[in-house]
């Protein structure tokens, strides 16, 4: 019983750690927002913006919260989509990706205590 | 064959997050010596000291990704044949036919699901052991 209470301890106290990671990412991925647009994906900005959404989409679901797991997911294929770049989907492609940054920004917001599974 | 007993594994994700609830989720596992690291390169280093009978690999990684390490590891006459299990948020059928082509045993999905993991890690070991 011990070994269970510390057992959900730590797990509640892992998630905490996330959700606050998760909102000092949230900082610097709104801050990268208007840099990738700027460089039209070709600088740093958009490889930054695509290590941390993909962060979030690894991290997120593992500490129960799936809809941040599914929103960092879709950000991701969007960066995914404009370094592949070339073709003609790509300045379609900005606009979906800060649509995606948007929801991804905002469901971060709403992170609050530990879900319960 | 299947009197190869899972005693020790290895997990490598560059998210310490991950490796601490990866490590907590393994160790319901029960008589299995779990330790993690957060690149490739440290993975190297530790499929020598520690001699895992399985390794864990984040397929994205800075510097030395997971095919990277797994590629590493097969060129090692003492790695070579160390099952290795790709953990990745983009498992797609595309995607997981090739890391088995690369000479992963088998691919589990992230997110990881902390109270199944065990479970799946056994399942795997099993198949690849006989039993």
């Amino acid at each position: 019983m011990a070994d269970e209470l510390s057992r959900e301890e730590r797990l509640a106290s892992m998630a905490r750690r996330f959700v606050d990671r998760a909102r000092d990412q949230a900082v610097r991925i709104a801050e990268l927002r208007p840099q990738v647009n700027h460089e039209h994906g070709k600088g740093e900005a958009l490889l930054e913006l695509r290590q941390l959404v993909h962060s979030l989409h690894g991290s997120a679901g593992t500490f129960g919260y799936g809809e941040v797991s599914i929103g960092a997911g879709e950000a991701e294929d969007l960066c995914d989509g404009l370094m592949a770049g070339g073709d003609s989907s790509v300045p379609s492609l900005f606009g979906d990706l800060d649509h995606a940054i948007e929801k991804l920004l905002a469901l971060i917001k709403q992170l609050d205590a530990p879900p319960t599974k | 064959m299947s009197d190869v007993v899972l005693e020790r594994i290895l997990y490598v994700d560059d998210e310490p997050d991950i490796q601490e609830i990866v490590g907590m989720a393994l160790e319901l596992m029960g008589d299995v010596e779990i330790k993690t690291c957060g690149s490739g390169r440290e993975a190297l280093a530790l499929a020598d000291s520690f001699r895992p009978n399985l390794i864990m690999l984040d397929v994205m990684m800075p510097e030395m990704d997971g095919p990277a390490t797994l590629d590493a590891l097969r060129r090692h006459p003492e790695h070579a044949s160390i099952p290795v299990v790709f953990v990745t948020a983009k498992a797609n059928t595309r995607e997981l036919q090739r890391f088995i082509e690369l000479g992963a045993v088998d691919v589990i999905a992230k997110p990881l699901d902390p109270m199944k993991l065990g479970d799946q890690v056994k399942k795997i070991w099993a198949a690849t052991h006989g039993g």
